[in-house]
């Protein structure tokens, strides 16, 4: 045993001082973030990943121009604020389109380590232990994800770990403003989405128990009613559970390996059993905390993508005692402990890279983006197309989309309507359709045609735009087609284009 | 002392030999007897290895299958056949050397029952046994099979484990196994579920386990995770943790993943493992708690676990259980001897053997002969290799034909033009569909319909024979000489009767047109 803690002290000891470790933590984190951003930059036109960042930038564009509103003025629906979407606007004045999408992320990604180390800090774990944990949490699909996509719930994730870090404080150093910045921090979380508020409020609940704090307690309840009024508001215009925030199987969900979004990385999770084991075996020092922090994580897992990003860290941290645990644990077989713990890093690393390149690689590509933006070419009017393409359609061509995802209640019957006109073969009905809704365009993408709307050349849809007579061919891009209808009323457009006058 | 080594060496080792020559011939007169396979998949198996030779990579963009799709599978089997190939002549690169291969089982039986039970006599009887379980000769005699070599490799694996218990001198060994093993076939994860299982085992019977074991369970599991992480990382992206159904259409899951069924595994395995193993199973967990037995009764239990669960192909479980079977045997064989030498039927103890090999004689290989000749029948018919040959010298290369599932990998390798369909559905979207239309182009009294589906996949000929069994019919209903035409047999005139009973190529010579 003493041999062991020697030989893993001394490599730690050999290979780096304190200064030298944090070089290298800040070096890795750098290229973590330069490599993914980087070649979404150079490679696919500055396009952030995700459809869901794409809703984010077009609010914060809004904003930018024209001042904080509770209402989408392209899509004429009401808008919740939303303090990230303050929050990209603010890099969008400062860097312009789109270099302060990318700074956000920058800062969000160089934070997230910074309340990161931080944290680690206040748990007071060893030195070798936290570069370790950060070092883990750098490779996580989480940090990866941090840099590329656009989403409220990533500033969420960099304010939550500076508020944990703050409660986490050890008594003779904590003091009344550390409650209170924690708090207003949480505070802040409340609305950037429905996941953040019972976040935050079951963070607060908690702390304000085992810190037996009455002022935390205090804000806690205060924040409570804040917390429903606000939801409570926006679930009457939206569910508060949006389908781009809904799962696919649930494994697929958690394990970044299988495809997840996020996801936890496999090796990730062995490493946290072994911790776990670990500590059990050498008798896990109990706290009445354990249980219901448990019970209430556990309940967390309703929401699997934002999940798998928050208990990222926690995990990273596990993972690096499991890891030591692998490292110091008396081997019989010196060759298997050799190979095990290469194999380990291999599968860390491997994981990330994985991730990685899944992620780098997916759309929005720029062919897709060429199509969009063709659109905005055309007179005002709006779009029909397949939801996932609405946010799409929204940002780059700045028109409204006939359905995005975020859905409203009244928009149950816009589903029905897109249903009929998606697979119905008589004309007057579709041209009907289309003059109720006040479409003016279509636009179809390869996808829809291959099994996500249509099978066939000719199902619904497909076989009617046929009809030179009704429909007029805009364009054919690698990215999409699109069609306009011909006897729209332009004079009853309503719909003008949101033109922004780019810095 | 040297020269009674020597004797004994000598004696038992001739038999061993004898029993792996008697083996391999077994096989090779049923294997010889065809130069085609009895699997469509040797066919495939074959393409890929022509690619290796021909580009030095496999068809990773396969032009011909389901009209040009992506493969993934790992590529190690192919490239040791590839390897063959280039030195050797065809038939001893893939009939030859394969059951050469499959027949090394009787080695690694021997040398694991051998260390199971010290017993000369019990170790060459679960020898023989083992190179005849009919289940194993079924899947790997005439056929281009994965498993001939997978198979023994599993159990040597198995040995190399069994040996720790006497050092660590065999953890290279396993070292080298687990990584062939790993980057042949998934299956391997078989072998670590059964290594997790004896640990369990071993700490709930309570007995003394070994630390080395533990690690190297430990560093297996995260190998193999690893491994096959990086090698099937396409298929896990494409279908989560469905790709243990290998993306097969729920219409034939219940085909490749079957119920278990006693009977038919009693039939497939053969009566003596199956009873003989079953009581040494029951001897050790309930009476004599062996150690390295665990290890073997923890690798039926994790198959049995995943054949109840129809995790694993029925028959491909049943090679593994049959296997650990006649290993448990051998234990059961040694008891019965024992129990023979301290009984009054001491000096009928020769009868008793002579009674037990005439038993083995009549359900091991007789049944194993008959599935042998069973797969003789499935090669492709003179006929049919009559007619694939045409479609390849007369047909546009880049013609398309239809035929029934199972006759899609003949349609590519045999006839190379691209098929609709084969059993390969990994990475495959619409699976189930193309099935389900397969079925409609055969079936259907509607030839706008028949039409309108042959014109969705491009096709130019319809290929029948194995339809008409498949779908019921005797003619294709929608054939009318004027859009589907008989282009093969070529002779112009021919009774209906006499082509009702021959494989027939029929050329589409129209299409569905939508007037704008």
């Amino acid at each position: 045993m003493v041999r062991r803690k020697s030989r893993s002290e001394g490599i730690f000891d050999r290979f780096s001082s304190p200064q030298g470790l944090a070089m290298l933590v800040l070096m890795l984190a750098a290229i973590a973030w330069l490599v993914p951003a980087g070649v979404r930059i150079g490679a696919y036109d500055s396009l952030p990943v995700g459809k869901e960042s794409y809703l984010s930038a077009r609010i914060g564009r809004q904003i930018r121009y024209f001042g904080l509103q509770g209402w989408d003025r392209l899509q004429d629906r009401p808008m919740q604020l939303n303090p990230y979407h303050l929050f990209l606007s603010l890099f969008i004045e400062m860097f312009g389109e789109p270099l302060g999408y990318w700074a956000s992320t920058l800062f969000i990604t160089a934070f997230s380590l910074a309340g990161f180390a931080y944290l680690l800090c206040k748990l007071d774990v060893p030195p070798k232990v936290r570069v370790l944990a950060l070092l883990i949490w750098i490779l996580s699909p989480a940090y990866l994800r941090l840099s590329l996509v656009l989403e409220p719930g990533h500033l969420g994730f960099v304010l939550m770990l500076f508020a944990v870090a703050l409660l986490v404080k050890i008594p003779e150093q904590r003091k009344q403003w550390h409650h209170i910045a924690a708090a207003f921090l949480i505070l802040i979380t409340y609305f950037l989405s429905p996941f953040n508020a019972l976040l935050g409020i079951a963070v607060l609940i908690v702390a304000s128990i085992a810190l037996r704090e009455p002022l935390l307690g205090f804000i806690t309840l205060m924040s409570l009613p804040l917390a429903l009024m606000y939801y409570r508001q926006v679930s009457l215009f939206y569910p508060l559970f949006q389908p781009f925030f809904a799962a696919r199987p649930y494994l697929v969900e958690l394990i970044s390996e299988l495809g997840a979004p996020v996801g936890f990385a496999t090796f990730g999770l062995f490493l946290a059993g072994v911790a776990l084991f670990s500590a059990w075996k050498h008798g896990l020092p109990y706290s009445a905390t354990y249980l219901p922090i448990l019970i209430i994580a556990t309940g967390f897992l309703y929401f699997p993508r934002q999940f798998t990003l928050y208990f990222s860290s926690p995990l990273a941290l596990l993972a690096a005692l499991g890891f030591l645990a692998l490292w110091e644990m008396e081997w019989e077989v010196e060759i298997i402990r050799n190979l095990s713990i290469l194999l380990i890093g291999c599968g860390l690393l491997f994981t990330g890279l994985s991730y990685l390149n899944r992620t780098v690689n997916s759309g929005p590509f720029p062919y897709q983006a060429e199509a969009f933006r063709e659109l905005s070419q055309q007179f005002p009017g709006k779009v029909f197309s397949h939801p996932d393409n609405g946010f799409y359609i929204e940002y780059f061509s700045s028109k409204q989309a006939y359905l995005d995802d975020l859905q409203s209640w009244d928009d149950q019957q816009k589903l029905e309507t897109a249903d009929t006109l998606y697979w119905n073969r008589n004309l007057p009905t579709a041209t009907e359709l289309l003059a109720d809704e006040r479409i003016r365009y279509i636009f179809i993408d390869s996808s829809m045609k291959s099994s996500k709307v249509w099978q066939r050349e000719d199902e619904g849809l497909l076989f009617l735009l046929r009809d030179s007579m009704t429909f007029e061919k805009l364009f054919t891009l690698p990215g999409g087609e699109a069609w306009a209808v011909k006897e729209f009323p332009e004079a009853d457009s309503p719909q003008p284009n949101i033109v922004y006058q780019t810095s | 002392m040297l020269k009674e080594i020597r004797e004994r060496l000598r004696n038992e080792h001739a038999v061993l030999v004898l029993i792996f020559l008697l083996v391999i011939g077994f096989r090779l007169f049923f294997a010889l007897q065809t130069a085609e396979y009895s699997s469509p998949e040797s066919y495939a198996v074959i393409r890929q290895v022509e690619g290796i030779l021909r580009r030095g990579v496999p068809l990773y963009e396969d032009p011909l299958s389901y009209g040009g799709r992506t493969l993934t599978f790992l590529p190690l089997f192919h490239y040791f056949l590839a390897g063959l190939s280039a030195v050797f002549p065809e038939i001893m690169a893939f009939k030859v050397i394969p059951n050469i291969i499959a027949s090394t089982i009787v080695l690694v039986t021997y040398l694991i029952c051998r260390d199971l039970t010290k017993n000369r006599e019990a170790s060459l009887v679960a020898a023989f046994l083992s190179g005849f379980i009919p289940v194993y000769i079924n899947e790997t005699v005439n056929s281009l099979s994965i498993y001939s070599i997978v198979i023994p490799l599993t159990f040597l694996l198995l040995y190399s484990f069994q040996l720790m218990h006497k050092g660590q001198h065999s953890v290279p060994l396993i070292l080298l196994c687990l990584l062939l093993l790993a980057s042949l076939h998934a299956n391997v994860f078989l072998v670590i579920m059964g290594l997790v299982f004896y640990l369990l085992l071993i700490r709930m019977e309570k007995l003394s386990g070994s630390r080395a074991e533990t690690e190297v369970v430990l560093f297996a599991t995260f190998f193999v995770t690893w491994l096959n992480f990086i090698l099937s990382k396409k298929m896990l992206l494409a279908h989560g943790p469905a790709v243990v159904w290998q993306n097969i259409p729920p219409r034939l899951l219940y085909l490749f993943f079957s119920e278990f069924n006693l009977i038919e595994a009693v039939s497939l395995i053969g009566l003596l493992p199956f009873i003989f193993g079953l009581y040494a199973g029951y001897k050790h967990i309930v009476t004599e708690r062996k150690r390295v037995v665990l290890l073997f009764f923890g690798f039926a239990l994790a198959i049995f676990s995943l054949l109840g669960m129809r995790l694993i192909p029925l028959d491909i479980g049943l090679i593994y259980l049959g296997i650990t079977l006649v290993l448990l045997f051998g234990q059961s064989y040694k008891l019965i001897l024992v129990t023979i030498s301290k009984s009054k039927f001491e000096p009928y103890g020769h009868w008793i053997r002579i009674a037990i090999i005439i038993i083995i004689i009549i359900t091991a290989l007789l049944p194993s002969a008959t599935y042998a000749l069973e797969k003789l029948d499935q090669v492709p018919s003179r006929e049919e290799i009559a007619a694939f040959t045409w479609l390849r010298t007369m047909t546009a290369e880049d013609a398309v034909v239809l035929s029934t599932l199972k006759e899609g990998h003949y349609i590519t390798s045999l006839a190379k033009r691209r098929n609709v369909m084969d059993n390969n559905f990994i990475l495959v979207q619409d699976a189930a569909e193309r099935l389900e239309d397969i079925g409609s182009i055969y079936t259907t009294h509607s030839q706008t319909e028949a039409i309108r589906l042959l014109d969705k996949y491009d096709v130019d000929y319809v290929y029948i024979w194995q339809a008409r069994e498949e779908y019921d019919m005797v003619r294709l209903p929608t054939w009318d000489e004027r859009c589907l035409v008989r282009v093969f047999p070529t002779e112009l005139y021919m009774e209906q009767n006499e082509l009702d009973i021959m494989p027939l190529v029929l050329e589409r010579r129209c299409t569905i047109q939508v007037e704008e």
